[in-house]
């Protein structure tokens, strides 16, 4: 045999034929050798030209795999290709990737050398790795699975993923039509050529580079349609296709998936095809499409089925429709001496084909014993042997079909004594088409099985959809051709387009193949016993009859758990060659019918997809939106560090140059209370709430009463879901008696807006209340320190700030440079606050002018840092942070801001016997003993000051933990088990790492204390206390 | 991916859409009567029907309107879109899906679903 020589020697392409362009030779390696093919070759092809079958080792057994299909259906010929770190793509069919210049492909699952595998030992000890031996084995003591894992990972296996970020772009786009087409051979064709011609809109796909399926796979010579060859035929149709301006075709756009309501989705290759240095970096590489179809017309073609018998997963063993395909398509012979192995009569022009290319066949071994007699004389004529009612049973040659051996059927599971040996470089094998039905499966609708043919047809539709051609079981040329036509013309016309008749074209055979027929045995007899034979049902994943007749005598009868055991059907080609395969099997091994057994689900995607396509434009920011003040220009000029909280991002502290981040911070806090400190607190939620019943909405949604509240006052309330929960938080002002502003936390804004307008809309739709979102529409600047007054009144133009006059928790509107303002008196920090509202076009403006105008106070921003810090010294929760869901209003000691008449959302859960059990977690404070001790948030407060043996009874834990300037020393928030009634007790805080810590349980407002200094005390009594605004986290 | 018919805005795809759970389950006003159990009943069951069942929707991404819808959670099959507050249309509650298992005729997912059997299979199962 010649093994393919480099350059342009290509010693198996055949002098003529295919359609290649013999003018454009095209370089290429595969695992490190340079090649030529031509362009319109395949991988595939292009290494057939070469002489070179063997490309891939298989994935559990490391065994020598070939190509073994010519399109979407090749379970074994996968390929990596390209070798960057960004730019590689595993598992690529090697029969689908199209050359180009410079392409570069490697083998998959072999170290050191395709031909030298050290995996390969697998194969010697295959007998102890019968399906579910990963189960099997690694059910077994502890720890084993640890120790294989290493070695199972590298020894099984497919290509490498990219490591690196994906350089190329990807898109996806929607589109709608009334006939949607999947597939171009010659029922495609007409089925988009009748729709079209109705006027409706068509979207016509096809997943290779040409129009034409199954009809590019025909010699020219062999049939003419409408008197002209099967490719000038679709040629033309493609022709006056695109003349129609409603019509779109995609070529090189493979289905993904059927969906409901008739989508089907698409992934086109826009760019893989073209060599690296041409391709266009601003345009897409893939382009996913979803198309909502008005009515769907599959067209989706057949695959050959393999025979299952001992010793058929050599290179050199392909698919008899593969080798048509690449005859007539490509021009490639891929052997010199072959033998065809078949169940059906269909298979035998592919031995004609190679006949006519000139080279050798060596036998047709046909598993029917009624041959037709017209086909028996073709052969003879021909000179090649014909052997009827027999069986290969076994073969020979290490890296490559060297021999085959044949045997005739004594019964259906016996074979006779006498073999014959027949020396071939190539076998074709035919176990009978089955309809590509997965995307009518996938479509819900119900398959129908065929005896006729041995496989499984469409049966009742469930969606829009028909079949037409070879995917409906409907083999003969002449009539998948009417079927295209009517089902076309169907579709168009329930679409809702009048047809007009379109004429069939004439069809005429040089010589008419004859009805289609078959004779299925699922699994080949062999001379040898059982035991001894290694017949591959799915090559891709090593999976033999012996898999299949241990799970089902492990007592697997359901097909899908029998798929899974066996792994049969998966990885990614889907099992498209096994299929009935392995039903047939399941059912002679469990003594059913093929109906009986049923068939395992056709699952999306139809083929693998990248990740790119599925994200398509939607990366980084596209699809993770980032939301940024009117402010952020600012900060980010004075050096802000940033986090995000919810979507958007807001500065955590503004270290100076030097300034490490503790000592910004221990600054800004000291700031806030000792001077003047402004935040950023545009983010907060703000929802605008309008209607004679707002006030009543407002009582219902949140747990403290609002009845009394008078315009231009504040109240802080707490939101419950209706277990109980606390959900979130914050400051609403009266407005006006119909009109209230009430403040979210930043992440929860959302959320909560969502949940009001669900209660309105559901509940209480008598209450005349309504919502908007003011969010973005207001900037806000909270101004707090002891100086604060005096920096407000300088910068309004009409607003006397003295705290006697303007008190907490109430709203004044005012002017800043004649700009109108709402100014807010309510503090997150415990220290005198005024919180200015501006429309967020002048938010910027607002912000240095506060600047200019503050920096004799020495004004200094803080961030959410010190904003965290300063709360936490005064006890404010934050949502999310202090509380996780579990956390109800008792267990926050926070039983002031519940009400106890009237109903409330979530006010039945407080009284359930579990949440108001006396020794539930509640928030308290915690000063550790140590006070440079800052502890860990999460740390776990246990009873002792030795860490006893497991379990560890935990009282409860850290919520949040700071070092305070202004104590300085280190406190904490804690949930603790009864915290409420451990006022001075001495716990422990414990983490990975360290000893328990002593910490003693205080009151949680650690500015209360005498000596602390003068703040904006919670006014007394505490039912009436105004809780300051919240700024959370989401 | 089916398409909702959303009452206020039309045709659109279910991506627009956000679930709301089952429908019909009022807010009780009486809740300080009930027994803890009572209230966990109405506050944390909920039936999970194989067959017709009425939802809620709100057309998130659209209008943020909610509505009340019927669908068969076999088959996706919508029956009837109606307003929050209206009472479940009777006449089609009435009738379920119904086949000789008791499943949805198509689309549930087993085996019976996803091949059409002859008849004489089916005299076969019903006997066993």
């Amino acid at each position: 045999m010649n093994s393919g020589a480099s350059g342009a020697g290509q010693p198996f392409r055949l002098a003529s034929g295919g359609r290649i362009d013999r003018s454009r030779p095209v370089s290429f390696s595969f695992d490190g050798r340079s090649f030529s093919g031509f362009a319109g070759d395949t991988l595939a092809s292009a290494l057939l030209a070469n002489g070179v079958h063997m490309v891939a080792r298989s994935f559990k057994y490391h065994r020598p795999r070939g190509l073994f299909g010519a399109g979407a259906e090749e379970p074994a010929g996968l390929v990596q290709i390209g070798r960057d770190a960004a730019r590689t793509d595993p598992n690529m069919r090697a029969t689908e990737v199209e050359i180009y210049d410079g392409l570069e492909a490697f083998p998959q699952n072999c170290w050191p050398s395709l031909n030298f595998d050290a995996g390969a030992i697998n194969d010697a000890f295959s007998r102890f790795m019968p399906s579910g031996f990963y189960y099997k084995t690694f059910m077994g003591p502890p720890g084993n699975w640890m120790m294989f894992e290493t070695f199972i990972r590298r020894a099984a296996g497919l290509g490498r993923a990219p490591e690196a970020p994906d350089p190329d772009r990807y898109e996806s786009t929607n589109r709608h039509c009334d006939v949607l087409v999947i597939g171009t051979g010659p029922a495609g064709l007409m089925a988009a050529l009748a729709a079209a011609r109705s006027g409706a809109r068509v979207i016509l796909t096809e997943e290779t580079r040409e129009l034409g399926g199954a009809l590019l796979s025909l010699a020219e010579g062999d049939v003419a349609i409408g008197g002209h060859s099967p490719s000038a035929w679709a040629a033309d149709i493609e022709a006056e296709l695109a003349s129609h301006p409603d019509v779109m075709i995609l070529k090189r756009a493979a289905p993904v998936g059927y969906y409901g309501d008739n989508l089907l989705v698409f992934n086109q290759q826009l760019q893989d095809h073209l060599p690296l240095s041409v391709r266009d970096p601003l345009m897409p590489r893939q382009r996913l499409w979803r198309i909502r179809a008005a009515q769907t017309v599959l067209a989706t073609g057949a695959i050959e089925r393999p025979l299952i018998f001992d010793g058929n997963d050599r290179p050199g063993i392909m698919l008899a429709s593969a080798v048509s395909s690449y005859i007539h398509r490509y021009g490639v012979l891929p052997g010199r001496n072959a033998v065809l192995f078949t169940n059906n009569n269909a298979a035998w022009q592919t031995a004609f084909d190679m006949h006519r290319a000139g080279w050798g066949v060596a036998g047709i071994v046909d598993v029917r014993s009624k041959i037709e007699p017209e086909m028996q004389a073709r052969a003879h004529e021909k000179g090649i042997p014909v052997f009827a009612n027999s069986v290969i049973d076994g073969t020979a040659g290490r890296r490559r079909i060297a021999n085959v051996s044949i045997r005739s059927l004594a019964s259906e599971s016996s074979v006779g004594d006498k073999a014959v040996e027949i020396a071939c470089d190539l076998l074709a094998v035919s176990g009978g088409l089955s309809p590509n039905v997965a995307l009518f499966a996938q479509s819900r609708g119900k398959l129908r099985h065929d005896a006729g043919i041995a496989a499984f047809r469409p049966g009742p539709s469930w969606q829009r959809e028909r079949s037409a051609g070879l995917c409906n079981g409907t083999l003969d040329l002449s009539e998948r051709i009417a079927e295209g036509l009517r089902c076309g013309a169907e579709a168009a016309s329930a679409a809702g387009f009048a047809t007009a008749p379109t004429e069939l074209p004439a069809i005429e055979w040089k010589t008419e193949p004859a009805p289609y027929t078959i004779r299925a045995l699922w699994s080949l007899p062999s001379h040898k016993p059982k035991h001894k034979t290694r017949a591959f049902v799915d090559l891709q994943n090593d999976v033999t009859t012996k898999d299949l007749h241990l799970a089902a005598q492990e007592g697997y009868r359901s097909v899908e758990h029998a798929k899974r055991y066996t792994t049969t059907g998966m990885g990614t080609d889907q099992g498209k060659t096994v299929g009935i395969n392995a039903f047939g099997i399941l059912a002679d091994a469990t003594k059913r019918t093929i109906p009986d057994v049923g068939v395992t689900t056709y699952r999306q995607p139809y083929k693998p997809v990248t990740f790119g396509a599925l994200a398509a434009q939607h990366t980084g920011a596209h699809f993770e939106a980032r939301r940024t003040t009117a402010m952020h220009e600012w900060h980010v000029a004075h050096s802000a560090e940033f986090e995000t909280v919810g979507d958007w991002l807001r500065p955590r502290v503004y270290p100076r140059a030097g300034e490490s981040f503790q000592d910004a911070l221990m600054r800004e806090c000291k700031a806030a209370r000792q001077s003047v400190a402004v935040l950023d607190a545009s983010t907060l939620g703000k929802i605008d709430i309008r209607g004679p019943d707002a006030r009543e909405f407002l009582n219902r949604v949140y747990t403290n009463s609002w009845k009394k509240l008078k315009p231009g006052r504040c109240r802080y309330g707490l939101m419950l879901g209706e277990d109980g929960m606390v959900l979130d938080d914050g400051v609403t002002a009266c407005l006006a008696d119909d009109h209230f502003h009430m403040t979210t936390t930043t992440g929860g804004a959302a959320r909560v807006l969502s949940i009001l307008e669900d209660y309105l809309q559901t509940e209480w739709p008598e209450l005349q209340v309504w919502l908007t979102s003011v969010t973005e529409q207001w900037a806000v600047a909270s101004i707090c320190g002891p100086e604060s007054a005096k920096l407000v009144a300088e910068l309004c133009d009409d607003l006397d700030p003295d705290p006697e006059t303007f008190p907490f928790m109430s709203l004044r509107d005012a002017h800043i440079g004649g700009v109108p303002v709402r100014v807010f008196r309510i503090s997150f920090t415990g220290e005198l606050s005024y919180e200015i509202n501006i429309p967020a076009s002048l938010g910027l403006w607002l912000w240095e002018r506060i600047f200019a105008v503050g920096e004799k106070y020495g004004i200094t921003p803080y961030g959410t840092e010190g904003m965290h810090l300063l709360r936490a010294e005064k006890g404010f929760i934050i949502v999310g942070q202090d509380t996780d869901g579990t956390v109800t209003p008792h267990d926050l000691r926070m039983g002031w801001a519940v009400k106890k008449d009237g109903d409330f959302i979530g006010r039945r859960s407080l009284f359930r016997a579990d949440t108001i059990r006396e020794d539930h977690r509640q928030l308290v404070g915690l000063l550790p003993a140590d006070p440079n001790l800052v502890l860990v948030e999460g740390a776990h407060i246990i009873a002792s000051a030795a860490e006893p043996k497991p379990p560890v009874k935990m009282l409860g834990h850290v919520t949040s933990s700071y070092f305070s300037p202004t104590l300085d020393r280190s406190f904490a928030l804690a949930l603790v088990e009864a915290g409420g009634k451990r006022m001075g007790e001495t716990l422990y805080a414990t983490w990975e790492g360290g000893a328990p810590a002593p910490v003693v349980v205080t009151e949680t407002d650690f500015l209360a204390e005498p000596g602390a200094p003068s703040g904006e005390a919670k006014p007394a009594p505490k039912s009436t206390a105004e809780k300051p605004q919240e700024t959370a986290h989401a | 991916m089916f398409i909702i018919e959303c009452p206020h805005c039309g045709p659109r795809d279910q991506a627009e859409f956000h679930y709301g759970g089952e429908a019909h389950r009022a807010r009780l006003t009486d809740s300080e009567q009930m027994t803890d159990e009572e209230w966990a009943e109405f506050l944390f069951m909920r039936t999970n029907t194989k067959g017709v069942f009425a939802e809620r929707w709100n057309h998130a991404a659209g209008c943020r309107r909610w509505f009340n819808m019927l669908r068969n959670t076999a088959t996706d099959e919508i029956l009837a879109i109606y307003p929050m507050g209206a009472e479940r249309p009777a006449e089609i509650g009435g009738k379920g899906p119904a086949t000789p298992c008791g499943e949805a005729p198509i689309g549930s997912g087993n085996d019976a679903a996803k091949i059409e059997r002859e008849a004489a299979l089916m005299d076969k199962s019903e006997a066993a």
